[in-house]
């Protein structure tokens, strides 16, 4: 029976933001969230981890005006409940409070074997909250696993990095991030969507994991967030094929790329 | 003075971070290196006063205790490092470990009044993220839009010290490492890019855009499935957030639909043409020229009609 944690966070999806033209910045009415994709992800591998090894999955997440319902749709994967702190004191926060407020969220839940984490989030691509868990929980971690294998209390795991592809085995406990690569999480069934609604999210007070206060308070602040606008012609060659080709030819041309 | 903390997982950029780290005002600067890798004629020509080495095996659980220990003896005011895979778990480990700031990927960074301030790419990567990093010392990792050039005074003879610690060890064990051979191409240098995407339908069709890059003298890119999901071209073709930032004078992007991570990835080429035969793929909105057709129509006439004309590519 394996205990795996898994981190997800209740992001800005970014498909559906818009910004304002003279601003750039984004529009918060349009603001729509959910989890991220690399959170899927991790809990996709931690319900094939269940399924094959036997044991139990338990989301934790932390943020600000958390919707249990978008905690519900990972959950629908095949989690079986969730550990959530949503307070005003995480709107803001960096992966140091993150980490710190979703370490404590592990221990409260119960001594995991392995707690997986997507490599970034959807919206702040910062890269760093399962290795920050692992550090403050004083565990091991391994990043970017492409494959991972429980074998007895050990795991063995893939790791495609810049240079090639690594094997590593090591010890459970272990904080384990994942990226894209790793899965294809399921789309749950109507059947698995009202099971979901059945489960447990539990809401913890944030003064329930008595955090002291420099473990909330943010090392960097937004400034400033500003779209990376970048005027193209937005021309639409039309004709038949060969018409076409031979305008895109001119184009070339005109352009000075070929002669 | 503040100094800077390189951390060096290859040489290959050890002179650009130098020159970033004395463009910030920094000094001295200092090298944290495996013994193995370490040029002492580089770092002294690039003004490193010290290098300290380790003889760690390449696993960032580890190295980032070592990190630790080299901050708490040195003070630096920046640990900086290449925005790759093991150096972000590296720093990210002992910026926690330290209850310091850590950012990734940066495209820019600068310290004013004391301040340091970094522009990196958030929200998929169609948005500038600003922000300011409160304490000292932070922990950065910089893309390479973040290099600084700046005339730096060579050193004599670097310092070198070795560290040995007798470090707490988990029962991480790398078992095995296949390393992929580099392709000689770098995508951020070339000029005239083929980018293709989920549109083909099998690694044999690449043949089409290959021949396309051919008869205009360029290289073959690629969205992030085609490298990490399908693996049909190495991991140094893929264009996007994580991948390579282009600035080629042409981009053509062939059957690739658009997502937001790729498009980050080209914001810096000239001219951009898609060819994608869904009208409402966002990569026709995110280019100079829309070409909605199937790729396995179109391609084969263009490459006739570019081979048939006397036209070549300037590049070459």
């Amino acid at each position: 029976m394996l205990n795996i944690h898994v981190c997800v966070k209740q992001s800005i999806d970014i498909n559906s933001l818009e910004y304002d033209p003279d601003t750039l910045r984004p529009r918060l009415e349009t603001l729509q969230f959910r989890i991220g994709d690399a959170d899927l992800c991790a809990v996709e591998e931690a319900v094939r981890i269940k399924e094959n090894n036997g044991g139990k999955v338990t989301l934790l997440c932390a943020g600000h005006n958390i919707n249990p319902d978008i905690i519900r749709e990972a959950m629908a994967i095949g989690a079986d409940d969730a550990y959530v702190v949503s307070d005003p004191l995480v709107r803001d926060a960096d992966q140091w409070v993150y980490a710190n407020v979703l370490a404590a969220l592990s221990v409260l839940a119960g001594q995991p074997d392995i707690i997986l984490c997507g490599e970034s989030s959807l919206d702040d691509s910062a890269y760093q909250v399962g290795p920050r868990i692992a550090e403050e929980l004083d565990l091991p971690s391994i990043t970017h696993v492409t494959r991972l294998e429980v074998k007895e209390r050990k795991i063995i795991a893939e790791r495609a990095i810049e240079d090639g592809v690594e094997i590593l085995e090591v010890e459970l406990p272990v904080v384990v991030s994942v990226g894209l690569e790793i899965n294809t999480p399921r789309l749950p069934s109507l059947l698995m969507i009202r099971a979901a609604s059945r489960k447990n999210v539990n809401f913890i007070p944030l003064d329930a994991i008595k955090l002291p206060k420099e473990k909330l308070s943010s090392l960097v602040k937004y400034c400033d967030i500003k779209a990376i606008k970048v005027g193209r012609k937005n021309v639409v060659l039309s004709g038949s094929l060969e018409e076409i080709a031979s305008m895109l030819l001119s184009v070339l041309k005109s352009d000075g790329v070929i002669q | 003075m503040s100094s800077a903390l390189i951390y060096a997982e290859d040489w290959e950029h050890i002179p650009e971070l130098l020159s970033t780290s004395a463009a910030l005002g920094l000094s001295p600067l200092i090298i944290f290196s495996h013994r193995d890798l370490i040029d002492i004629k580089v770092a002294a020509k690039n003004g490193a006063s010290e290098i300290i080495t380790h003889r760690l095996e390449p696993i960032p659980t580890y190295i980032s205790r070592l990190l630790v220990q080299v901050i708490s003896e040195r003070q630096p005011r920046i640990i900086l490092g290449e925005a790759k895979k093991n150096v972000r778990e590296i720093f990210g480990r002992a910026a926690q470990r330290m209850g310091k700031a850590c950012v990734n990927n940066c495209n820019n960074i600068d310290i004013a009044e004391g301040i340091v301030r970094i522009i990196r790419p958030i929200l998929g990567g169609g948005y500038n993220g600003i922000q300011e990093l409160i304490g000292s010392p932070v922990f950065v990792t910089i893309r390479p839009e973040a290099f600084k050039k700046y005339p730096v005074k060579s050193v004599e003879e670097p310092l070198i010290t070795e560290i040995d610690l007798k470090l707490k060890r988990d029962s991480i064990k790398l078992v095995d490492k296949k390393t992929t051979k580099r392709s000689e191409v770098d995508l951020s240098l070339a000029k005239v890019i083929v980018g293709v995407g989920r549109g083909f339908r099998n690694k044999e069709d690449l043949k089409l855009a290959e021949e396309l890059a051919e008869l205009l003298n360029g290289v073959i890119g690629c969205s992030r499935p085609i490298s990490s999901d399908l693996k049909w071209l190495p991991e140094d073709r893929h264009i996007g957030l994580s991948g390579k930032w282009i600035r080629s004078r042409l981009y053509i992007a062939v059957g690739i639909s658009g997502q937001i991570q790729h498009v980050v990835g080209i914001k810096n080429a000239e001219t951009v043409i898609a060819i994608n035969n869904d009208p409402d793929a966002p990569i026709h909105k995110e280019s100079d020229y829309s070409i909605i057709a199937d790729l396995y129509e179109f391609l084969p006439v263009l490459i006739k009609k570019l081979r048939e004309s006397k036209l070549r590519s300037i590049y070459g």
